[in-house]
């Protein structure tokens, strides 16, 4: 009897839309929440992918990338004298204002310092010039959102070979890279570490995170464990200091409220929308599936034939939603919009539209075990 | 009278009531009857005599509170509600008189349902159906949705669903109250049993005095109980009907 139900779910096409409608209309708002709730949080540690490193040697007391607890001038050597360790390399990472110099406006930005010798850390996306060049004087690398911000009293964006200031210093752009934004919308700017100490603002000690990296043929996990114990300091690994800055932003921000709303107001939708609107499905079709009963079908076999039909539905506006998402999404800027359609967000309403479902298949074999099949000859 | 074998249905003092609130109200007052097989039966009354409730409880889609029920050898009372329900899908085919078919479904599917309910394969099913399709003058028409069939047309779809599966009983609900006089002899005509088909028991309810002439008995029922069983005859004189009732409408 599956063609049968199938039929009797297709039959009809503006109810079939209805149907699925009320599910993609639910599956959309729970993903875009959970997008934004994805989105909102990899702000927390945009640097981290801006900025690629094995391991990140901080201060104990520091529990996520945007805590500034400058380091010791020296503690990049200790952790580079610890076995295991193939390379260490001061940073800096810290705010300052860029200065355009036609208009005079001033714009915050994130300034990032990285080893002159090596460049290690550097962004991998490069679309103008060339990170090299970080190595002539006075030279700055900027990300395409610090570009246009800079630039926008100009008829473009900034270019590289054009000039700001910072800190009162001149910096050439030789090179414009993709990155994601950080936390607050912050835009980037990289150089060198040496010259961020001129260009950020001035304080005593300014390495904030020495980036590291294991000997070949040791675990990114042991080599940080080593650290954090012979040199007394905090090595997080890459996926640890991303899991600790978004813990932190989820305990000490009201984000997962406001998500928590959204995607529970996108829940309850679904609930009301498609549960009604199936429940109401199964009531119109009531005097046939008695007629059905009538003529020897156990309420076990149009019980699965009901839940086949909410099962398609379900599944059905659950693909068309995530796809009308997926395709909405790619047509917003990258990096910039907080959103994030990661597999979590595909599982989490995926797992929703199935209570979803369940609930209108209760329903609707609810009314479906309490038609009398002798109800026919009345109707 | 047939012999007990000849018997498709007994019924011994059947009582039904049914409950609202704490108002109980007796519909069956303790029905006797006996059906033989192969014959077409009327059921006939005024509104609210029990005659629904009565070909309900006969056909098992709703239980008697006492009384012996005992269809084609089987005493329904005693069976679990499981195999009364297979019972019906194997033994019984109904036409009811808002025809019921599922507009979403063509003709010929609608007619393979209770063949689909015995396990039939789609293909199989469909087959049949066909078959049974042409026998009613309806071969054109399987592909049809039936809202866009005559009414006369969807009750001969629902009378190829009824007959479609063989069943030895029919039970029809006042199924040609809702159509013209032409039609609803056409319709009279393919449930009366035909030669070769002896064994399949017919019960109609129906108000329609029009087509009286077609039963072989009929049961006059008042207020819950059976009044008077009649043959041809004795209807004939107490329904005033005369061979040809119908006449064509053009």
């Amino acid at each position: 009897m599956t063609d049968v139900a199938l039929q009797m779910l297709y039959g009809d096409r503006a109810k079939y839309a209805l149907l699925i409608s009320g599910v993609c209309f639910s599956a959309v708002l729970m993903a875009q929440g959970l997008a934004m709730f994805f989105g909102i949080l990899s702000f927390s540690y945009a640097t981290l992918e801006n900025v690629r490193a094995p391991i990140w040697v901080v201060d104990p007391k520091i529990e996520q990338i945007a805590d500034n607890q400058p380091l010791k001038d020296t503690d990049a050597d200790r952790v580079r004298s610890v076995s295991g360790v193939a390379w260490a390399v001061p940073f800096y990472s810290g705010q300052t204002q860029a200065r355009v110099l036609s208009s005079g406006e001033s714009k915050p930005v994130t300034l990032i310092g990285l080893d002159a010798a090596t460049l290690a850390g550097a962004p991998a996306r490069v679309v103008a010039g060339a990170m090299l060049d970080l190595r002539r004087a006075q030279s700055v690398v900027v990300d395409e959102e610090t570009a246009v911000r800079l630039g926008r009293d100009r008829e473009h964006s900034l270019r590289v070979g054009d000039v700001f200031e910072m800190n009162d210093r001149r910096a050439e752009i030789v090179g414009i890279v993709k990155a994601k934004q950080g936390q607050g919308g912050a835009s980037y700017v990289f150089t060198t570490f040496d010259r961020a100490r001129e260009y950020g603002f001035p304080q005593r000690k300014m390495i904030t995170h020495v980036l590291a990296a294991p000997r070949q043929g040791l675990s990114v996990e042991e080599a940080a464990a080593r650290i954090s114990r012979e040199t007394g300091l905090r090595a997080y690994t890459e996926a640890e200091f991303k899991n600790a800055s978004s813990q932190w932003m989820l305990t000490n921000t009201p984000i997962p409220f406001v998500v928590g709303l959204i995607v529970g107001i996108g829940f309850l939708v679904g609930v009301i929308v498609a549960g009604q609107t199936f429940y109401n499905f199964v009531l119109e079709n009531t005097r046939f599936l008695g007629a059905l009963k009538a003529m020897g079908a156990s309420n076990a076999r149009i019980a699965r034939m009901t839940v086949l039909q909410a099962g398609i539905v379900g599944f059905t506006g659950y693909g068309i939603g995530m796809g009308l998402l997926t395709l909405f999404f790619r047509g917003l800027p990258e990096g910039r919009a907080p959103l994030l359609l990661q597999w979590p967000v595909a599982v989490i309403v995926f797992a929703a539209v199935i209570l979803i479902i369940a609930f209108a298949s209760f329903l609707g074999i609810r009314s479906v075990f309490r038609i009398e099949p002798a109800m026919v000859f009345r109707t | 009278m047939k012999s007990q074998l000849d018997m498709a249905i007994r019924v011994r003092n059947v009582r039904k009531s049914f409950r609202s609130g704490d108002v109980v109200t007796p519909v069956l007052k303790g029905i006797d009857l006996e059906i033989a097989a192969g014959e077409l039966f009327f059921i006939v009354g005024p509104s609210g005599c029990g005659k629904t409730t009565l070909i309900s409880v006969l056909c098992g889609t709703l239980e008697a509170d006492e009384g012996g029920i005992e269809v084609l050898g089987h005493d329904l009372r005693a069976l679990k509600p499981a195999l009364v329900t297979a019972f019906r899908a194997r033994h019984v085919g109904f036409v009811f008189q808002q025809f019921h078919l599922i507009p979403t479904l063509t003709v010929v599917e609608n007619v393979s349902v209770p063949l689909r309910l015995q396990g039939k394969g789609p293909k199989e099913a469909q087959r049949a159906a066909a078959e049974m399709l042409e026998r009613v003058g309806l071969g054109a028409k399987i592909g049809e949705r039936p809202h866009r069939l005559s009414g006369g047309q969807q009750q001969r779809v629902a009378i190829a669903r009824a007959l479609v599966h063989q069943p030895a009983l029919i039970v029809c609900d006042e199924p040609t109250s809702a159509l013209d006089s032409e039609t609803g002899r056409q319709v009279m005509e393919l449930l009366t049993p035909q030669g070769g088909e002896a064994a399949r028991t017919v019960i109609v309810v129906t108000h329609d005095p029009r087509t009286y002439h077609f039963a072989d008995r009929i049961a006059e029922m008042e207020d819950g109980v059976v009044r008077r069983v009649m043959g041809r005859d004795e209807a004939a004189l107490a329904f005033g009907f005369f061979p040809q009732v119908f006449t064509p409408t053009s």
